[in-house]
């Protein structure tokens, strides 16, 4: 029995829950290093210093909850929430944000839940909206990337990284805003209404924001991996990215009075719209069961984006869409049980 | 939490106790309408972003319930089964107005900052209750002293919370406390250094779910601690008082 | 004779690569067992013994008594003498055992006078066929257990397709491939049969793709009987194709979905095993109570297909093939397939009409834990009932079995493909047939409630008819009562009995007065 379970297995891979974290891990490779050559190495120190935290939260959690730490360790969940939560937040954020992001994300996120598989809610999403609300200043303080015209400053290196982000070394104020800058999503909805057109056209990339369409498509082409690997399936990312970019191309319509002027490319290719729709929606355990049921929760991401982006008081509305999302999914299951029927094709009816 | 946990020793030897006594427990403790009912949420989460607030709405509602309770049960002999309710919200009504008028002439500061809040007293559901479940029942002395140990336990659960609220969110206790005791309290304001930045979550409502929250799985575990022990003191162990 | 390949899928499944699948095991003939065993419940019948122990029974006897449901009967598979009637293992029950009839063989094998039912098929009209038929208890060997006689009789709608179900698509089993290359011809001849009884008009058998050994065989044995009404199909190799209804998607395309059953689409599946029964039945008039069972695994020496007694302990199987080591309790024994087999610990459960194959696997080095349900919804990709699993489970963890139904747990054929895909290695088929049996029972139980309830629904309305009838009966009584005084009365006006009545109180008056205590109250 044994023997055939591994000749089962081989067909459909990858094999346990540990193997299917560890593609997910690997598959967000090309967006981080796209990320860490426009952003510098803060983000890499963000990872370390989530992953950290997480190891040590898991294992006091389990040790409280008196189960095997060893297998709660091996499955990888706490590892890939370290991972999304780090990529949210900005590089160079200070070290107590991430550790309080993950405590966030791991303690009333899963493990009051019941731990892996129990969560409502995509715990690394929760512990980014958390920080977000308590912290708006540091949160939004993103680096400008690498090479951009309006700034010739060089980003900091790892070592001055690392200082920056302990705490031991301050940056005065000066140099701070100019190594920062708002993100491309940020100036667009700040945007006086007639320098809108010049602000987006100034953010334009080849085919996204500057910079960002770079980290998206390494997410893109990522999550095309975890497709091609059967981690995930199409049914959320392409929900979700058809209903934002129809959202887009709506709002560009003149006629329906807000003419945005973001076209859908550019929405698809800002902010962290690939990262939501391959990687944070996709979490199984937080979303729609059936496909019929993860068709309808990905459109309502899509539709929350679009609507945070535009009318929202925050300029990346992922998080937020993903998790009010997650507050519909009992509903969606609740309609979407799938039952087969009989059928006769020789006699219709 | 410290008047709080004091009022928790006497449950042990309930079904010693006068009624009286036992009006006390239950609603500074026991069945307190904070943290067991979980009544009147609405206001509890809604300003109890600091001590003073907290004080000012859980003294606005400790008057109202009391002369509420004080009005029902004085009545209660005439009031009509099919038109009770109608009747308590009347007297609800006309009460928090007066506090409302009352606040507005004398400490307006605090009227300002609470708003809305304190015509939503009106709502509820805690001293609606009080009035249909004791007050309409019991005679006037008793519906006082329930009114007094319900008001003061709510008050006292909108206190702590509103401190551990400001504490957190702020990191001060008793900030803007002239504008409820006066302006010689301007300089009680107590600061904390903890850290640079306080935690924005706790003075917004979902900060204020979650610290109730804690504070309701702190009363139980309290419970569950004193429980223990009492079962284990007296091992032939009679049923524990506050599982009745 | 030209194989038609068909490419039609059904939803879900499993590819599976079996590296036995092309080789066919040897079959071996088995003795008389020494001890024979019969549960009284299986999964579609239960028994009451008409027998007790001590007494002696003839092969083909009849054990049970008549139920008026047509049930097929319990026959003993030898003769030999009752032992007991007790409890014993059973790997069809959840508890692991049922009560059971054990036989002490006598190694004699005598028939019983009245076991041959007839002497020649064809002469026998379709009503005694069919009698016939339900008297021989044969039930389908695919594994279901189903009595051929209530799958012909259940049909709604004329039988049009009888499908020979020649497939084995779940690995380690290779008693149908056994079969299929020793004795296709009676197969055939089984399905001539059968598809003449149910007035089928075209029979297709059916085969999985990559048995070119035995499709070589069945061809050649089909030329031989040349006939224009049976086709061969070779159907993809997907688990489970060899499932009824999947089948049945995939050759007529019809697709059948739980509780509905292929016969009320006028389609008959029936095992290739379960034919050659038939036709050794409809050959010779005795009821067929033997069956290839496959006996393999990790711990067997000899993997071989055993043509064993219906009712034989699996111990006495698993001693001819020979284990590598001793037996131990950590040897794992699965009753049915690798993948949808029935995980069991008691060697001495007998072989019944459906066991199909018998693995017993060398201790598990590294067992799998189980962790918790990611959602990650392979299993509702698997599913070839198109459940969603994961659902299913959340509900019967949550202690909801009936919140399970919602979702469809009836339909679930238990093939296991969701077991297989479980990133969590959750035994997900073991809790669904688990819930389901309880639900089962709950069932029972209300059914029970509901019949006394119903009876004392009757009891009660049976005592008041009582009351009124006899109410009715004194009305009756006191009117031609008052009738006859009336009459009397005007008769003679002074009643006949006034007197009497009188001279009583007078007496009694009388006595009262007469009476000693009496004086202590004046």
């Amino acid at each position: 029995m044994q023997s055939l379970s591994a000749i089962v297995k081989q067909i459909v891979s990858p094999v346990g829950v540990g193997q299917i974290m560890c593609t997910v891990l690997v598959a967000l490779l090309p967006g981080l290093l796209a990320h860490t050559y426009f952003f510098g190495p803060g983000i890499v120190i963000n990872i370390v210093l989530c992953c950290v935290a997480s190891v040590l939260i898991e294992t006091v959690c389990i040790k409280l909850r008196k189960r095997s730490v060893y297998t709660a360790l091996t499955d990888g969940t706490a590892i890939v929430t370290a991972f999304l939560l780090a990529l949210t937040l900005p590089p160079l954020a200070p070290w107590w944000i991430c550790v309080l992001g993950m405590l966030v994300a791991l303690l009333p996120g899963k493990h009051l839940y019941g731990g892996t598989g129990h969560n409502p809610f995509n715990p690394a999403m929760l512990g980014y909206a958390f920080l977000l609300i308590c912290f708006p200043l540091e949160m939004t303080q993103w680096l400008n990337p690498a090479n951009i015209p309006e700034t010739q400053q060089l980003l900091p290196g790892l070592i001055d990284s690392i200082r920056i982000t302990l705490g031991s070394s301050h940056l005065d104020t000066a140099h701070w805003d100019a190594i920062t800058m708002a993100t491309p999503l940020d100036k667009i909805k700040h945007a006086a209404p007639e320098n809108l057109i010049s602000t987006v056209q100034g953010s334009q990339g080849f085919i996204g924001a500057y910079a960002w369409e770079w980290s998206n498509l390494g997410f893109l082409l990522g999550g095309l991996w975890m497709l091609w690997r059967r981690v995930i399936s199409w049914h959320i990312p392409v929900s979700v990215l058809m209903v934002l970019a129809l959202c887009y191309a709506v709002s560009n319509i003149p006629l329906a009075g807000s003419a945005v002027q973001v076209t859908p490319l550019f929405g698809l290719f800002s902010g962290a719209a690939m990262l939501g729709a391959f990687f944070i929606a996709t979490d199984p355990v937080s979303a729609a069961a059936s496909r019929r049921g993860q068709l309808i929760y990905g459109a309502g991401i899509g539709f929350l984006i679009f609507i945070i982006r535009e009318f929202g008081g925050y300029p990346e509305g992922v998080a937020f869409a993903v998790l009010l999302m997650n507050l519909t999914v009992p509903t969606i299951d609740h309609y979407c049980k799938v039952k087969a029927k009989s059928r006769d094709k020789h006699e219709p009816g | 939490m410290n008047t709080t946990r004091n009022n928790q020793s006497p449950t042990d030897e309930l079904p010693k106790n006068s009624p009286k006594q036992n009006l006390w427990q239950e609603g500074l403790w026991r069945n307190n309408a904070g943290l067991v009912q979980l009544l009147g949420l609405c206001p509890l989460l809604a300003v109890s972003n600091s001590v003073i607030n907290g004080l000012g709405l859980g003294l606005a509602t400790l008057f109202t319930l009391l002369f509420s309770n004080l009005i029902v049960s004085l009545l209660r002999h005439r009031l009509q089964v099919e038109t009770r309710i109608i009747v308590y919200v009347l007297i609800i009504a006309s009460l928090v107005t007066v506090v409302e008028m009352l606040m507005s002439a004398f400490l307006h500061e605090i009227y300002l900052v609470l708003g809305l809040f304190i015509p939503l007293i009106v709502t509820n559901c805690m001293i609606v209750g009080r009035a249909e479940a004791f007050a309409s029942r019991n005679r006037v002395s008793l519906a006082v002293i329930d009114a007094l140990a319900t008001g003061i336990g709510f008050l006292l659960v909108l206190v702590v919370l509103g401190g551990l609220r400001e504490l957190i969110g702020y990191g001060t206790l008793f900030r803007d406390a002239h504008f409820l005791l006066g302006e010689q309290a301007r300089h009680w304001v107590i600061e904390f250094d903890f850290y640079d930045h306080g935690l924005l979550i706790a003075l917004l409502p979902p900060g204020a779910f979650f610290i109730l929250g804690l504070m309701v799985a702190a009363k139980n575990g309290i419970d569950q601690l004193s429980n223990r022990t009492h079962v284990s003191d007296r091992t032939h162990g009679t049923e524990p008082a506050n599982l009745k | 004779m030209k194989p038609q390949h068909l490419t039609n899928r059904f939803q879900g499944g499993l590819v599976v690569s079996d590296p036995t699948a092309t080789k066919v095991l040897p079959v071996i003939a088995t003795g008389l067992p020494t001890t024979v065993v019969l549960p009284l419940q299986t999964s579609h019948n239960s028994y009451t013994p008409n027998v007790d122990s001590g007494q002696a029974v003839l092969k083909g006897q009849r054990l049970d008594h008549l139920t008026p449901s047509g049930a097929s009967p319990l026959l003993a598979p030898t003769s030999g003498v009752i032992k007991s009637i007790a409890r014993y293992a059973c790997s069809q029950s959840p508890g692991g055992a049922v009560n059971s009839i054990i036989i002490d063989v006598d190694g004699e094998d005598n028939w019983h006078p009245d076991a041959q039912l007839f002497h020649d098929w064809h002469q026998l009209s379709r009503d005694s066929q069919l009698t016939a038929l339900q008297a021989s208890a044969l039930i389908g060997h695919g594994g279901g257990g189903f009595a051929l006689y209530r799958k012909l009789t259940s049909a709604t709608k004329p039988i049009k397709t009888l499908i020979v179900n020649a497939v084995e698509c779940e690995p380690m089993i290779n008693c149908d491939a056994a079969l299929l290359q020793t004795a296709a011809n009676d197969i055939i001849a089984g399905a001539f049969a059968l598809a003449s009884l149910c007035g089928a008009d075209n029979t297709v058998i059916a085969i999985e793709n990559g048995k070119q050994q035995i499709l070589q065989s069945l061809v050649e044995s089909l030329t031989d009987n040349t006939s224009n009404n049976m086709t061969l199909c070779v159907v993809p190799d997907i688990y489970p194709v060899g499932a009824e209804r999947q089948l049945v998607e995939v050759v007529c395309g019809v697709k059948v979905v739980a509780p509905d059953i292929p016969s009320r689409h006028g389609i008959l599946c029936c095992n290739a095993a379960t034919l050659a029964a038939f036709h050794s039945f409809v050959s010779t008039g005795y009821p067929s109570l033997r069956r290839l069972v496959t006996v393999a695994g990790s711990a067997i020496q000899k993997p071989a297909n055993f043509d064993a007694l219906i009712g034989t302990p699996i111990k006495d199987l698993v001693d001819i093939a020979g284990m590598h080591s001793p037996m131990t309790a950590e040897h794992s024994l699965t009753v049915g397939g690798s993948i949808c087999g029935t995980g069991f610990y008691d060697f001495n459960a007998p072989v019944l009409a459906n066991t199909n194959c018998i693995l017993v696997d060398k201790p598990d080095k590294n067992p799998v834990t189980e962790v918790a349900c990611i959602r990650c919804a392979r299993c509702s990709d698997v599913c070839p009932a198109e459940l969603l699993p994961q659902q299913m489970h959340r509900h019967i963890q949550a202690g909801k079995p009936e919140d399970a139904q919602a979702f469809g747990l009836d339909a679930c054929i238990e093939c296991g493909c969701c077991d297989q895909v479980c990133p969590s290695n959750i035994p997900l088929t073991a809790s669904f047939r688990d819930s389901r049996a309880t639900l089962r029972q709950r069932h029972q139980i209300e059914i029970a409630a509901n019949e006394s309830a119903r009876r004392y629904d009757m009891r009660q309305q049976r005592l008041e008819q009582k009351t009124l009838e006899k109410n009715r009966r004194l009305m009756e009584r006191k009117r031609a009562l008052q009738k006859q005084t009336a009459s009397t009365e005007q008769s003679s006006p002074q009643r006949p009995d006034a007197d009497a009545i009188k001279a009583a109180m007078m007496r009694s008056r009388q006595r009262k007065k007469n009476r000693p205590g009496n004086d202590s109250t004046g």
